[in-house]
């Protein structure tokens, strides 16, 4: 304890106080975040009035997802708290288990504070943590037979189809009754998978030794990346259903075109990205690779694709953290959807809660951040474990 | 040293361009089996060009270029088999970086002989004792010294148990220290009767290890001969005076 004491004099006296400038801007900073946080406590404990949020609640996060459809969205949150167990034992180094140990501490106090103040819904997220739990606890491996990574790999690629099924089983629930904060996690998922395999597709095109390949790769790029993403949604809403035959104008789901023009304009970006990471693997990699009898097929995918995602993963991450903000935007383009931003909009638009846009805008700010800045840190521990960051 | 007769790679009259420019202006060449050639010349004479041909690293414009039976040329169909019999050794390594030694070694012969990988990795451990290295096995590449990562680059490319062996200045990049731990593994290579075409400006393994010298100089093969010839009586100024240099 002591010697704790010590220790943290000396960073703060290096780190901090080091000189006068840094005496005074030391202080400014702390004066600055003290008062920042002052006032901030103040509004969220003692003068918001939450009550907007509160009734609001299903709004927000689920919009006009029919009541009697909830189950399938819970059980597509048992299967995603269960894959985020099993690969958060895969890819933590730290020795995190005591934090699963606590976890029926963890469930008690769920219970104890039923914080939506619905013992339903305590429940079912107490089942999500069950399954959380279960995932990391279970030697999933040694089940199927499949190393580690395999088994995440496989796991997070079936999650998206399996969480369409779960949504479109039995009579599901149309699209365009998708809403609030699910419908721009579902766009996000969408548009970073789909934007992903098609950037790395555009990316591999562009470096590709055949004009017509290489052409037809730029000029996709170029083309989407000349207009705004508005531009591209007002598209997909009022242009492509004019341009289709008749019979199919309408059966081209909305959600559906939404989801095309997020991961078509995500794979322009992402290719430009991945294309700046084949330029940074030497020439030298490819002829070793070569020189060992690999064809081109094997040199691209074990050699250099490997290397040039590695270099670019902050960069990635950065446009995944774009589109999952940039999925407000629907909004903007006057779709017949209501996400997060636009369900806020219509709580707003009540008008017992009019003016409160602190609380409302402050909850959304929030569900967003915790998304970007899981993102942000994934992308760290994946970085770290790969042996590229050292700090962060 | 154990050579045979059996003529292993025979380069005709073998030329290379770079846009306008003659690489290679007309090399021809014999190499037989299990002999160990030595080419010496000044930078930029031709001599990375001309063992790349060989395995076609670089495409040769024209000549011709027989390697184990097989005529290098725009036909071939299975480029892939004949580099696999062909191993090469880098000036800088170009070990793969995302990968730890025990991978880099198994990496080919499992993806090229379609063997598994627990196969593909029981070849390793042999060859980095073979090379002196095999506590190394779990390590990435940038954890080991240069001398360390030549010695990981030569157990990859005899992983794929090639024929003949290319050595492009394999311890040009190194520091003084670590350049004998890597002449050693090539001196155990070429008393095992592997064929080796080697480029360097080391003599004292140069002297030791080869039978022939090719002495190369703006792209042509200026003299050629046993190490005796060059160290006593070279007969070209241009190689005297390359000589005078390195020596
Ligand atoms: N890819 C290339 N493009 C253009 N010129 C090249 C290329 N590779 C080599 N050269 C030229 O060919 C000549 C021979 O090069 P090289 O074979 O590397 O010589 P050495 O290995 O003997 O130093 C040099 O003048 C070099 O500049
Ligand atoms: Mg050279």
């Amino acid at each position: 304890m002591n010697s704790f004491i010590v220790r943290s004099n000396s960073w703060l006296i290096k780190n901090l106080f080091s000189s006068k400038l840094n005496i005074l801007l030391s202080f400014c900073a702390m004066s600055l975040t003290i008062y920042f946080v002052w006032s901030l406590s103040i509004f969220v404990f003692i003068s918001a009035d939450w009550k907007v949020v509160d009734v609001n609640l299903r709004l927000l996060l689920l919009g006009p997802f029919p009541k009697e459809a909830e189950w399938r969205i819970w059980i597509s949150i048992f299967w995603v708290a269960f894959m985020s167990g099993i690969t958060y034992k895969n890819i933590s180094r730290f020795q995190t288990k005591h934090l699963f140990n606590i976890s029926p501490l963890i469930l008690f106090i769920l219970f104890l504070i039923n914080p939506v103040n619905n013992i339903m819904i305590t429940f079912l997220l107490a089942l999500s943590l069950v399954c959380l739990f279960i995932g990391y606890n279970l030697p999933a491996n040694r089940i199927f037979k499949l190393n580690q990574n395999t088994l995440n790999i496989l796991g997070w690629a079936i999650t998206l189809p399996l969480i369409v099924v779960f949504l479109k089983i039995f009579g599901g629930v149309e699209t365009t009754k998708w809403g609030g904060y699910f419908l721009n996690i579902m766009l996000a998922w969408v548009g970073i998978i789909f934007g992903f395999i098609f950037g790395l597709i555009f990316a591999i095109g562009r470096a590709s030794s055949l004009p017509v390949v290489r052409y037809s790769c730029t000029f996709y790029i170029e083309v989407i990346r000349a207009a705004p993403l508005v531009a591209w949604l007002f598209f997909a809403y009022l242009v492509i259903p004019d341009l289709l035959p008749d019979i199919f104008a309408n059966k081209v789901d909305i959600a559906l075109r939404v989801m095309i023009v997020l991961s078509a304009f995500t794979a322009a970006y992402i290719a430009e990205i991945i294309r700046g990471g084949l330029q940074s693997v030497a020439i030298g990699q490819i002829e070793a690779s070569k020189a060992l009898g690999m064809n081109g097929y094997q040199t691209t995918s074990l050699i250099v694709l490997p290397q040039a995602i590695r270099a670019v993963i902050p960069a990635l991450v950065s446009q995944f953290i774009a589109l999952w903000k940039d999925t407000t935007l629907i909004l903007a383009a006057g779709l017949a959807f209501r996400e997060l931003l636009g369900s806020g909009k219509s709580a707003l638009a009540q008008f017992e809660f009019i003016g409160q846009y602190n609380e409302i805008y402050m909850f959304i700010g929030l569900l967003f951040w915790i998304v970007s800045f899981g993102m942000s840190r994934l992308s760290f521990s994946i970085e770290k474990d790969l042996g590229l960051n050292q700090e962060g | 040293m154990s050579k045979s007769n059996k003529i292993i790679i025979k380069a005709d009259n073998v030329k290379k361009k770079f846009g306008d420019f003659y690489a290679l202006k007309g090399v021809s060449m014999e190499v037989h089996e299990g002999e160990v050639v030595v080419i010496l010349g000044p930078s930029g004479s031709g001599k990375s060009t001309f063992i790349r041909t060989i395995n076609q690293l670089e495409k040769h414009d024209d000549g011709k270029i027989i390697v184990d039976g097989t005529e290098l040329n725009d036909d071939i169909k299975n480029l892939e088999t004949i580099r696999s019999n062909v191993g090469m050794v880098f000036q800088q390594f170009n070990l793969f970086p995302h990968l730890t030694v025990k991978r880099n070694i198994a990496l080919a012969p499992q993806k090229v002989k379609g063997i598994s990988q627990d196969e593909a990795e029981s070849i390793a451990m042999p060859l980095l004792e073979r090379v002196g290295i095999p506590e190394q096995a779990d390590k990435f590449p940038a954890q080991l010294s240069g001398g360390q990562q030549q010695r990981v680059a030569i157990a990859r490319a005899l992983a794929m148990q090639p024929k003949i062996m290319l050595f492009d200045e394999p311890t040009s990049a190194l520091d003084p220290e670590m350049i004998k731990e890597v002449l050693d593994v090539m001196k155990e290579l070429a008393a095992s009767g592997m064929t080796m075409i080697v480029v360097t400006h080391e003599m004292g393994f140069a002297r030791e290890a080869a039978d022939r010298f090719y002495f190369f100089d703006e792209g042509l093969l200026v003299e050629e001969g046993t190490p005796e010839h060059f160290f006593t009586n070279p007969k070209e100024d241009r190689t005297k005076l390359f000589l005078s240099q390195i020596l």
